[in-house]
């Protein structure tokens, strides 16, 4: 399975990323300076960081991650518009995947709320820009970057997603990994320490706290690792039971489908953009047309069926 | 961490090493952009019921004509339709709204069809309540109808019915406000009549939840130009159709004013504090007997959809 890209004109695509990086920064001074008062010098010092590392990128990675989506008012919105892009991660094993739904939406109209305020710089009446562009209270951004379908940014989009939980359950299964994992290390290299019985020998001191701290190192990131895909399995059998009968309905993407989308419009600051994340309803008018046709509003007002993404639905 | 590979931003700066990791792990977890051809979506997001009513801001969004004279909304009086602009006060009326579904799969249960009245114009800020219904709506083409007595204020006034259906599971919540907005006046030369339009945004230009760097950028964050109002009108007709009769580009088909017409002023700015504007329609009618025409006027402020009226124009 592939995502669906935004390709983003300006701002940081790897904000997300860096937040990750500077948690991971924060842990491994923790690391250091525990290491430091614990008397550690040398490889335990260098290992005692290494923990601190990994420990502070699995939880950054999961307060990253819940932390990302920036709530704009009003919180829901109605759009209608082409896919242009839908496709689903694979599986969930962060930060490889999340599992979400995404979807490219082009050709854009805002239903709902019909009087939002236009307040983004050089557009005039355009609420279509505002939802792309302005930046959600909380976010650090002066205005949140429009996406593009393609690279060379021709086909503007508003980048939408579903939620799966394995991406949720997965950086919560990797944060509490890596944070077991670390305390498992500690305690089982503390029990090596005192079944070698070398803790009274100065020598034996230095080696215990090597073997603390390397087991501390392997313990964290490998708790976070295990925790990471356990999380993702749980999350993904989560989702399966969410859906046992599989009475949902799929979209080809290649078919120009017109589709209506509700749900919570957010700035997601790991890409400093603009999306509709969670989509809590998404409605077919038609498909086969490559700009929203006539058809939606016919369907929109009852007098056609809403369509099941393959061609017209009143064929 | 977001979900993509370390291609570009690798994180060891070794291009060799780090993207060929990241392609190794690309493969394995088949991570791959550009969407997928088919893709399934579950059905508590994509199979859900839409109840649904004629509903003119939900067209005017999507940039087609309306009419105010809202097919799916009727006042009757021992069984004459009326105009909601002439009603008798203190007179009871019968009031019917057909609410249609347009899922195939969902029925609509349990819709809530909330009946008010606002003063006659566009963009009447008040809403009194007539009455709060509960229907059952089949899967499409089934619709409901339902119906309600209304007794008119004691005070003499003018009126519009806004029907507003609400579903807790609706896939589209975007088409469920309806209008019905009529009056009916005989032809004269240069006939005239009033249509009040009403301020939406009475206490001031709206303002939007914003960041700290866009408040700090922009302090008046000012919807631009937020008291501008533009009023069009045109003789559009509706021509209710289901299914495979449907044409959408009749049902859509735009239609100029079937007679000289203008509003006067047709673009203004609303003052601070105003609460509504008089504005004048003026149909120029052939003389002579003949069929009646509409008039559809339909009000926007800053860009928002405020609303409308259908005047009918009678030549005898």
């Amino acid at each position: 399975m592939a995502e669906c890209s935004a390709n983003n004109l300006g701002g940081n695509n790897s904000a997300g990323l860096q937040r990750v990086l500077e948690w991971g920064g924060a842990g491994a001074l923790a690391g250091f300076l525990v290491g430091i008062l614990s008397g550690f010098g040398g490889w335990a010092l260098f290992f005692a960081t290494l923990a601190g590392l990994s420990v502070g990128l699995f939880v950054g990675q999961a307060i990253a991650w819940f932390s990302r989506l920036k709530e704009q008012s009003p919180r829901t919105i109605t759009m209608a518009g082409v896919v242009k892009c839908f496709g689903r991660n694979s599986f969930g094993f962060q930060p490889i995947s999340d599992g979400d739904w995404t979807c490219n939406l082009g050709e854009l109209k805002l239903l709902s709320p019909l009087d939002l305020p236009v307040t983004v710089s050089g557009t005039l009446f355009d609420q279509v820009e505002e939802v792309r562009r302005r930046a959600a209270p909380g976010s650090g951004l002066v205005e949140a970057f429009p996406s593009f379908d393609d690279e060379a940014h021709t086909v503007p989009i508003l980048h939408c997603e579903i939620t799966a939980h394995a991406g949720d359950y997965a950086v919560v299964g990797g944060a509490v990994g890596s944070v077991a994992g670390l305390a498992a290390g500690i305690a089982i290299g503390l029990a090596i320490c005192a079944a070698a019985g070398i803790f009274t020998f100065g020598i034996g001191a230095l080696l215990c706290a090597l073997i603390v701290a390397v087991l501390a190192a392997i313990g964290a990131f490998a708790g976070g690792v295990v925790g990471d895909f356990v999380g993702a399995f749980i999350g993904w059998v989560v989702d399966e039971l969410g859906d046992f009968d599989k009475l949902g309905k799929s979209i080809e993407s290649h078919f120009n489908c017109t589709i209506i989308i509700t749900g919570r419009w957010v700035t997601d600051i790991s890409h400093e953009h603009n999306e509709i994340h969670d989509i809590e309803a998404v409605q077919i008018t038609n498909c086969d047309w490559p700009k929203i046709h006539p058809l939606t509003g016919v369907v929109g007002i009852g007098r056609a069926p809403a369509g099941d993404g393959h061609g017209d639905p009143i064929k | 961490m977001d979900g993509r590979p370390p291609e570009k931003d690798n994180c060891c700066g070794k291009q060799t090493f780090c993207g060929t990791l990241g392609r190794i792990c690309a493969i394995i977890f088949r991570k791959r952009k550009g969407g997928d051809p088919c893709v399934y979506i579950p059905e508590k997001v994509i199979n859900r019921p839409d109840p649904c009513i004629y509903a003119q801001f939900f067209l005017m969004q999507l940039g087609h004509p309306v009419t105010w004279d809202n097919p799916d909304v009727s006042i009757f009086l021992n069984g004459v339709e009326q105009y909601t602009y002439d009603l008798t006060v203190d007179t009871e009326y019968d009031v019917w709204i057909r609410v249609h579904n347009s899922s195939k799969d969902k029925p609509a249960l349990g819709t809530n069809v909330d009946v008010r009245w606002i003063e006659f114009g566009a963009g009447g800020q008040i809403r009194h309540a007539i009455t709060n219904l509960n229907t059952d709506v089949g899967v499409w083409p089934a619709t409901s109808i339902v119906q309600t007595k209304w007794r008119t204020p004691a005070t003499p006034g003018h009126y519009c019915i806004e029907v507003q259906l609400t579903h807790p599971n609706d896939a589209n919540p975007a088409n469920n406000l309806g209008w019905n907005n009529t009056q009916v006046f005989a032809a004269a030369s240069e006939a005239r009549t009033p249509v009040r339009i009403f301020n939406h945004w009475v206490n001031g230009p709206p303002k939007a939840p914003r960041s700290r760097q866009a408040v700090k950028a922009d302090p008046s964050g000012e919807s631009r130009p937020w008291n501008l109002v533009e009023i069009t009108f045109d003789s559009y007709l509706f021509h209710d159709e289901y299914g495979r009769d449907v044409d959408p580009g009749k049902m859509f088909a735009e239609r100029p004013p079937a007679w000289p017409t203008r509003v006067e002023p047709r673009l203004f700015h609303f003052a601070p504090d105003e609460t509504y504007r008089d504005v004048t329609l003026i149909v120029d009618a052939p003389d002579g007997p003949g069929h009646p025409e509409r008039f559809n006027v339909t009000a926007r402020q800053g860009g928002v959809p405020l609303g409308g009226v259908t005047v009918t124009v009678t030549r005898k």
